[in-house]
């Protein structure tokens, strides 16, 4: 796989390490830490995670490169990338 | 047997260069530009191998990679290999193979029997006999080794060199026949960079074999020509006897490359192979395509071949594999081989072709006086081990589904067979392409295409020279054109014959006379005949994946690149499902078998893994350090002097921290310079206690959660100025942590404006611990080191020895102790000042396992306790636990389970009777001899002896253990039936008041 | 006092200069030698940002490169991009702390600036087949079309982390942390043995 980091282009897989599901975001603290109760939007947050077929927003981090973390669309049948972007950025192409 | 089937002149070898082999220990001679195939068969040795499951003999099948016979034991000692095709193995000088397969020897094989039996071993035979009893399996297993193996390997270490290459290129072509030759020169002449790939050693692909002409020139002299004209541009890179073996995901290509197997041995520095990692924009496949056998009674026996393999053989080669041929067609491309058959001097007994007009490829075959039977099939072949002796034909009834009239015998001692050709859609197919099936010339061709690749010639079912080369050109232009070449365009090609197979009548099974149970085989190098297809059928394995498994047709080292088709139209058949219905089995890289050498490349031996070394490794090494593996580092494990054990170097080094001053060499432990106006916020989210009061000039021990709420890392951290601070991470976890903190500030919260790098190796760090380490600083460096000065967990940048350094009052020991801080280039003089400074007080090094002790002496928790299972508060952190503030991981913290009284938590451990050792990774139970399975109470995480407590002491995890406080369990080892009582007490088992280290 | 006290090496225990390797036609055609003793500055902060960008560009004597994987040079100093807030700027040693110290001083609170002199060791590589030894180990495009004199790239070689320069046409610095030195010398020299390789004397 060839993976373009938003910075250094295109490189190999091997210099990137996967970081996790881009579409969940981590849920806000609660205005009182001391009330923060177990709740399922925590729960969520932790342990559930989907596992689509098809185009997925994903984190990657270029762990051997410029180690900065960005954000990919890949299709988790046939690998294709539609497009990466740094985190603050929106993520274009695919079917999405 | 001796008699040389050598023609007088001809071939693409060196006449003048003999060289000698030997084979099962026969000293033969053949010539360079041989291959040990054809070097066998023009000294007439036709016995190569017995088969994988009837231990039948066989021959030489083919020229090339697609060989599912001919494969030999080659080398001896560390570098012998089995399964190598002969087909592709360059001959040098020395070089030793031998049959396998077989005992004791390819001539009489005890294993042979089988055949007389073989209606006893059906497909599914193993699985039908040796599934029950289960028990038995591991019996079956070594005895059905021992009588199917397929060579063996080398049971010495591999002496040869393997690397692997990283290319990128513009075009990638796979296959250096015209097709591909072509397609690299439209390309490169574009300015592309085109990277050609061929496995052969010679350019040309099939050409090679051929006596064709490309425009006026004979076809070797055009490929010789464009091969100069390659080698000659800059932007081109041709790499001979490399294999395409994989084509992955985004255009990535893995090629093996024979850089060495083609010389006696590689010299101590070349490797003998080199596995390449290409990634190229576009790819152009030229890959050829294989020639079918036919499936008909006896077609495995030596000396039944690939027409165009008997042809190469003539061609290439100058050997004639037999004096006397029988070719069976049904196609065309037959003719060709005939005729150049004829001229290398063969007899040409009959040509046997299954259809029943004659078309315009009969002719100059007849001309030549062979006789040419249409509507005719060789349905038997006469012979044994010492090959053909003749075959038996009849002619076809009217519908061509069974034989009809008498039986025509006839001598030979070869025969050909051809059943038309099959595209070498491997790496298209590895690509994701789509294949589609075309009937009229009974193959499945590249349809659709997934990833930036095209295919041309006759891998696309492209016959003839003259298109091969048009469309080669064509789709070289077209693959620069797409990677950005804008100007691209085919080259001219010169014009050239264009003959194709004609029409071709399906046959996919051979009939035979009524009553008749011959043998026909359609995989032979898995022994899978046509019954066994059938019989997979009737037993209801009908979908293609099913009846591969089942008979393992298409499953040995060849991949079936000469049984797919065959086994898939007789499914279809028995079926009644048109082939594209039925399907077809999925390509799996690698197209050839790839050594684990090459896929290890230089990762083995002391490159296995890097090693990484502190700056006082050297010192380390000079007094005598045993060192143990710590992650990547190697780190001092204990130093032993002359007349001491191991256990003797360890107390000693124990009782000299405890006593005197020890230094132990802490570089290993991660560090990560922090710095910006958010810091302190920042490591307030990151560690469960707070940071943002932290003084300048101290340093607090933090623990970091996972957001699960189980401790993920801990550590100290100091402040060194406002906005400044220096993390230290466990060795272990200081690339983790990494990743996690820049995980945060990239994704979580990049509002903050903190900078994270590491500095880890900036810092030589060494601990000096003892009650005597004070003193012995005092020596070297002009700080006020005091109580007052330098109190408990107090931080001062400072001058020692002469260099600029941090000292940090912070203590693992639970001695009075420092970590001296100093940049990596003068560890080595700092190190060496104290010990030199420190000779009277006693000072020496101490190792991981001293230290070990010391931390079990005073309850710190390291890895073991660190699993990823453990709480805080498990751990006994939960007093420093924020309830002040946010921070990762908290809202998990409060979920029930993490509140539980009876999680397991972290417990000193005392053997009772003070004699037993408590036994590593034991489990705790209540009562030992009690019922299997027994209540886990709990887990040992660390045992040792302690010279100072003398007594045997542990750490573990145990539940409740908080409150069960000289509560008596059992450490009890499965493994060792090592059993010990032991008490349960606080996990701070030496000063628990830590008053040592505050003096 | 400082200046007396000299840097030990990553590499001091096997450092050895000589001619090693196959023995090709022509000699050896790559060159190895360690570069030291450097001043080595890790510098991070927002390129945007006037304070810090004008600072270090103040202290360094260049401007900032903002394209990644590009060097910009004064004299024998080079400021590395790493990733778009991070820099390296490497020079001949300074003497300790002083090449840290300018850039602080110029940079005032912007940024981060931490010296990491010590933290690393630098293979320089040079000579005809230097560049088929880097494609042995690192997954760049090495091709002379490509990685151009005054480009940069972080990838790993042999599992390890390493920043390559190419400094000028067939000469490639290899930066890896200090621990890997060794390693990384016992890697590369052995990669480069096919072709023949000369080991000189360390210069900065």
């Amino acid at each position: 796989m060839l993976i373009k980091c938003p910075w250094c282009g295109d490189r190999a897989l091997q210099e990137f390490s996967y970081q996790g599901d881009a579409t969940v975001a981590r849920p806000p603290e609660p205005a009182d830490p001391a009330d923060a109760n177990w709740d399922d939007e925590w729960y969520q947050f932790v342990y559930l995670r989907d596992d689509p077929k098809g185009w997925h927003d994903e984190v990657w981090h270029h762990i051997q490169g410029c180690r900065k973390h960005f954000k990919a669309r890949r299709h988790t049948v046939t690998h294709v990338i539609a497009d990466t972007a740094p985190m603050s950025e929106e993520l274009k192409g695919g079917d999405k | 047997m001796s008699r040389s089937y050598r023609t007088a002149e001809g071939g693409r070898i060196d006449r003048s260069k003999p060289l000698s082999f030997t084979f099962d220990d026969v000293r033969y001679t053949g010539f360079q530009g041989d291959t040990l195939a054809s070097a066998l068969l023009a000294n007439g040795v036709k016995l190569i191998a017995r088969s994988f499951k009837y231990h039948r003999p066989r021959g030489i099948m083919s020229a090339g990679p697609e060989e599912p016979c001919g494969m030999v034991q080659l080398r001896e000692g560390a570098r012998t290999e089995p399964n190598i095709r002969a087909t592709q193995v360059e001959l040098f000088d020395g070089l030793v193979a031998s049959s396998q397969n077989r005992w004791p020897s390819v001539k009489w094989d005890v294993n042979s029997i089988n055949n007389l039996f073989n209606r006893m071993l059906p497909a599914g035979f193993y699985y039908k006999t040796f599934m029950w009893p289960k028990a038995m399996w591991m019996t079956y297993e070594e005895v059905i080794r021992h009588a199917a193996g397929m060579g063996r390997s080398a049971d010495q270490p591999d002496p040869d060199r393997y690397e692997h290459m990283h290319a990128y290129c513009d075009v990638l072509v796979a296959g250096g026949g015209p097709a591909g030759l072509m397609a690299a020169k439209s390309a490169a002449d574009s300015g592309a960079r085109v990277i050609l790939v061929d496995e052969n050693p010679e350019l040309g692909g099939y050409l090679r074999g051929r006596n064709q002409k490309v425009g006026a020139k004979s076809a070797m002299d055009w490929v010789a020509s464009v091969h100069v004209e390659l080698e000659a541009m800059e932007n081109v890179t041709i790499l001979s006897r490399t294999t395409v073996a994989s084509y992955y995901d985004h255009n990535m290509l893995v090629l093996n490359e024979h850089t060495g197997d083609h010389l006696p041995t590689a010299d101590g520095w070349t490797p003998r192979q080199r596995n390449w990692k290409v990634w190229a924009k576009q790819v152009v496949l030229a890959t050829g395509s294989i020639e079918r056998p036919l499936v008909f009674g006896n077609n495995d026996v030596p000396g039944v071949m690939l027409t165009n393999a008997i042809q190469a053989y003539a061609n290439q080669y100058g050997v004639t594999p037999g004096r006397n041929a029988v070719v069976f067609t049904n196609n065309d491309s037959a003719y060709e081989a005939v005729l150049d058959m004829h001229d290398a001097g063969m007899r040409i007994a009959a040509v046997v072709d299954n259809r029943t007009i004659e078309t315009a490829a009969t002719k100059p075959v007849r001309e030549r006086g062979i006789p040419v039977f249409h509507n005719h099939v060789v349905f038997n072949v006469r012979g044994n081990k010492h090959g053909v002796k003749g075959v038996e034909i009849m002619a076809l009834n009217e519908a061509g589904d069974h034989v009809a009239g008498s039986i025509i015998k006839m001598d030979c001692d070869v025969v050909g067979m051809s059943g038309g050709w099959t595209p070498t859609v491997h790496l298209f197919s590895q690509s994701r392409g789509k294949l589609r099936w075309m009937e009229d010339i009974t193959t499945f061709v590249p349809d659709v295409s997934f990833q930036q690749e095209r295919s041309a010639g006759a891998c696309k079912a492209t016959w003839g020279l003259n298109s091969c080369l048009k469309e080669g050109a064509k789709a070289g232009a077209e693959a620069a054109k797409a990677a950005g070449f804008d100007t691209a365009k085919p080259v001219s090609s010169p014009k050239s014959s264009d003959d194709g197979m004609g029409e071709i009548r399906a046959m996919w099974r051979v009939p035979q006379p009524p009553h008749s149970h011959l043998k026909r085989f359609v995989d032979f190098q898995d022994d899978v005949a046509a019954s066994d297809v059938e019989l997979a059928i009737r037993e209801g394995y009908t979908s293609i994946e099913h009846t591969k498994r089942y008979t393992t047709l298409g499953m040995g080292t060849d991949q079936g690149k000469t049984s797919n088709v065959n086994g898939l139209a007789i499914v279809s058949e028995e079926l009644d499902k048109p082939i594209p219905e039925v399907g077809h089995t999925t390509f799996r890289p690698p197209y050839t078998a790839v050594t684990m050498g090459a896929i290890t490349g230089t990762e083995r031996g002391h490159h296995f893994s890097p090693t990484r070394r502190s700056a006082l490794h050297e010192w380390h090494k000079q007094a005598g350090a045993t060192f143990v593996p710590a992650g990547m580092w190697m780190r001092p494990q204990y130093y032993q002097q002359p007349g001491e054990s191991m256990w003797d170097a360890i107390y000693r080094e124990t009782l000299n921290v405890r006593t005197k001053v020890g230094m132990f060499d802490v570089s290993p432990l991660g560090k990560i310079d922090i710095q910006g106006p958010d810091s302190a916020e920042f490591l307030n989210r990151c560690y469960i206690n707070g940071f943002g009061k932290l003084p300048v000039g101290k340093c607090r021990y933090g623990v970091m959660l996972r957001e699960d709420g189980m401790v993920f890392d801990d550590g100290t951290t100091s402040r060194l100025s406002e906005n400044h601070f220096m993390m230290t991470t466990t060795t272990a976890k200081a690339g983790p942590v990494l990743q996690h903190l820049e995980y945060l500030l990239d994704v979580i919260w990049p509002e903050l404006n903190v900078h994270v790098v590491s500095v880890t190796e900036e810092w030589c760090g060494m601990a000096v611990a003892g009650p005597n380490s004070r003193e012995l600083l005092a020596r070297c460096t002009d700080a006020d080191i005091s109580n007052e000065g330098l109190p408990f967990m107090g931080v001062a940048e400072v001058d020692i020895c002469g260099v600029p350094g941090r000292i940090y009052r912070i203590s693992f020991s639970g001695e009075l102790a420092y970590e001296v801080g100093v940049s990596s280039d003068w560890g080595p003089h700092v190190w060496s000042t104290l010990m030199e400074k420190g000779q009277d007080l006693g000072v020496a090094p101490y190792g991981t396992e001293a230290m070990s002790i010391m931390r079990i002496e005073k309850g710190h928790v390291v890895g073991a306790e660190l699993n990823g299972r453990t709480t805080a508060d498990d751990l006994g952190f939960g007093g420093m636990t924020s309830t002040k503030k946010a921070f990762i991981g908290q809202r998990s913290i409060t979920k029930p389970a993490f509140l539980e009284t009876d999680r397991k938590q972290l417990t000193g451990l005392k053997s009772v009777d003070g004699k037993t050792k408590i036994p590593r990774g034991a489990q705790i139970v209540a009562d030992p001899k009690g019922r299997i399975p027994m209540e886990q109470l709990g887990e040992v995480t660390a045992n040792c002896y302690s010279p100072n407590l003398k007594e045997f002491i542990g750490l573990a995890i145990v539940k409740g253990a908080r409150d069960r406080k000289g509560d008596r369990l059992w450490a009890f080892s499965p493994l060792t039936k090592e059993c010990c009582e032991v008490e349960l007490c606080s996990p701070h088992m030496y000063d628990p008041e830590g008053e040592r280290l505050r003096g | 006092m400082v200046e007396m006290t000299e840097r030990v090496s990553a590499l001091a225990a096997i450092y050895e200069t000589g001619t090693f390797g196959n023995d090709v036609d022509g000699g050896p055609s790559v060159t190895l030698h360690e570069r030291r003793p450097l001043s080595i500055v890790h510098i991070a902060g927002n390129s945007d940002d006037q304070a810090f960008a004008g600072g270090v560009g103040k202290a360094c004597g260049c401007a900032l490169p903002i394209e990644p994987g590009t060097i910009a040079t004064a004299g024998e100093l080079s400021l590395i991009w790493l990733a778009p807030t991070r820099w390296l700027a490497v020079s001949p040693d300074q003497g300790p702390g002083i090449l840290e110290a300018a850039l602080r001083d110029a940079c005032g609170e912007s940024g981060a600036i931490i010296d990491v002199s010590h933290g690393r060791t630098v293979i320089r590589l040079s000579g005809a087949h230097a560049r088929m030894v880097m494609m042995k180990g690192a997954p760049l495009d090495f091709h002379k079309s490509s990685f151009t004199p005054g480009r940069a790239a972080q990838s790993a070689i042999s599992q390890c982390g390493t920043l390559i320069t190419c400094p000028a046409e067939d000469t490639f610095d290899v930066y890896v942390f200090r621990g890997f030195g060794q390693h990384m010398w016992e890697w590369l020299t052995d990669a480069a043995g096919e072709f023949g390789y000369k080991v000189e004397n360390p210069v900065s």
